[in-house]
């Protein structure tokens, strides 16, 4: 009876687990537009400093990036159909959290001590962009997110040895594939499962 | 007092169930939140570990006469020790390890996560001829900045996080800081949020052996 018992509590506690991982899956969907404004907002700072020249392009387009993106999820949140945050769905949020305070305190301070360059630059943001999508991914079990983490690995392997320009080119590419790719995936995952939903209900 | 009618009686009960329901819902991410504490606790060595090792390789990158694999050889062989407890601890242990909650496996990814990272970029630096000490000391107190606040959010620990806030002022200091308060800073955050607080979840965690094996004695007799 014991025995029993143990084991039909074992199996409800893997069945909450196993919704809270896909719980987790869809928070990171829900948050998918931002990986793909994101993508764009690096895009725009990229593009406004290669053409334009100006050393303040990059704080300016990502002040703005932040500003709106943290307007948007403020609207989002208002919305009726928001689901209350799951335990994954929290550590998601502050694997990302920390990673944006890390960012914003390590890259200021390298640009005044004038150790800044664009490889360097690359390198860190890759290895801290593959360290939150790596964590993120382990802890949902999305392999394609976990993809994401490894390209970003290897594009900060890559910056390291890599020149300004090629630097560049490297960090194009992994924001395509990591930010537009990945978060238009995400997104119509997030639909396809909403649309499921809508039918079964 | 008029008699409560039938759905009346039903609304109240439903209402109740709902609020047990809510009740055991939030001590069970209680109990994981701790379950999830006590498995950093566990780990409270590897921290001490660590804390041994940074002080090994700046000693030894300081003062020894090899200064220049310094780093790379007390790294990669804290590297092994760690993967090689972790995968006898798994499979091998006499002890019988624990099932793993969603916040253990959540801490852990962080970790994990993290190591990765720290194994891509800090040879790569080196090895990319970009690494200088200030720069290296700043990747690491990030690095750990990072992973330290994003298990302490995800537990609610205030201490660790409190940690997380030492490794990030080590990185700013490294930053805009002279080479001499960049190395001094490091000793000093290695000491705080390595040695002494890997000591402090040893503690806890063998004092919380001790009240379980007193807890079980208890219930034999």
């Amino acid at each position: 009876m014991t025995g029993s018992a143990e084991e039909l509590e074992l199996k409800e506690r893997l069945n909450l687990i196993e919704t809270m991982i896909a719980e987790g899956r869809r928070t990171t969907g829900r948050w998918a537009w931002i990986f793909v404004f994101w993508g764009l907002a690096y895009y725009v700072a990229i593009a406004w400093t290669a053409l334009f020249h100006w050393s303040w392009a990059w704080l300016v387009t990502m002040m703005a990036a932040w500003i709106l993106s943290w307007a948007i999820q403020k609207m989002q949140r208002k919305q009726p159909e928001q689901k209350p945050s799951t335990t994954i769905g929290r550590a998601i949020i502050c694997i990302w959290a920390t990673m944006g305070v890390s960012l914003t305190l390590l890259l200021p301070a390298l640009g005044f001590s004038g150790r800044f360059n664009q490889p360097l630059f690359v390198a860190i943001v890759a290895a801290m962009l593959g360290t939150a999508n790596g964590a993120s991914g382990l802890i949902t079990r999305w392999k394609a997110q976990f993809a994401t983490a490894v390209v970003w690995w290897a594009a900060s392997v890559a910056a390291c040895f890599a020149s300004e320009d090629q630097s560049t080119i490297v960090f194009v590419v992994a924001i395509f594939f990591c930010q537009i790719v990945f978060g238009v995936y995400a997104m119509v995952y997030e639909a396809r499962l909403r649309k499921q939903e809508t039918a079964h209900a | 007092m008029p008699e409560p009618t039938e759905p009346h009686r039903r609304i109240f009960m439903t209402a109740n169930t709902e609020e047990q329901e809510l009740k055991d819902r939030i001590s069970l991410i209680e109990s994981m939140i701790a379950e999830g504490r006590r498995t950093t606790e566990s780990w409270g060595w590897i921290f001490v570990f660590w804390g041994v090792a940074y002080y090994v390789a700046i000693a030894w990158s300081a003062w020894g006469n090899h200064r220049v694999p310094a780093w790379n050889i007390t790294m990669t062989a804290a590297m092994l020790v760690t993967f090689g407890v972790v995968v006898w601890r798994k499979f091998g242990g006499t002890q019988k390890s624990q099932p793993v909650t969603t916040f253990g496996r959540a801490v852990t990814s962080v970790w994990m996560a993290v190591g990765i990272s720290f194994m891509v970029l800090i040879p790569s630096l080196g090895m990319g001829g970009r690494s200088n000490s200030n720069l290296v000391v700043a990747v690491i107190g990030t690095l750990l900045g990072t992973a330290n606040a994003a298990s302490s959010m995800i537990l609610k620990w205030k201490l660790q996080f409190a940690c997380a806030v030492v490794w990030w002022a080590l990185a700013v200091i490294s930053c805009i800081g002279t080479h001499a308060q960049s190395f001094y800073g490091l000793l000093v955050a290695n000491f705080f949020c390595q040695i002494v607080f890997g000591i402090y979840g040893m503690i806890a965690q063998s004092r919380k052996q001790k009240e379980c094996r007193a807890g079980q004695g208890v219930s034999h007799a």
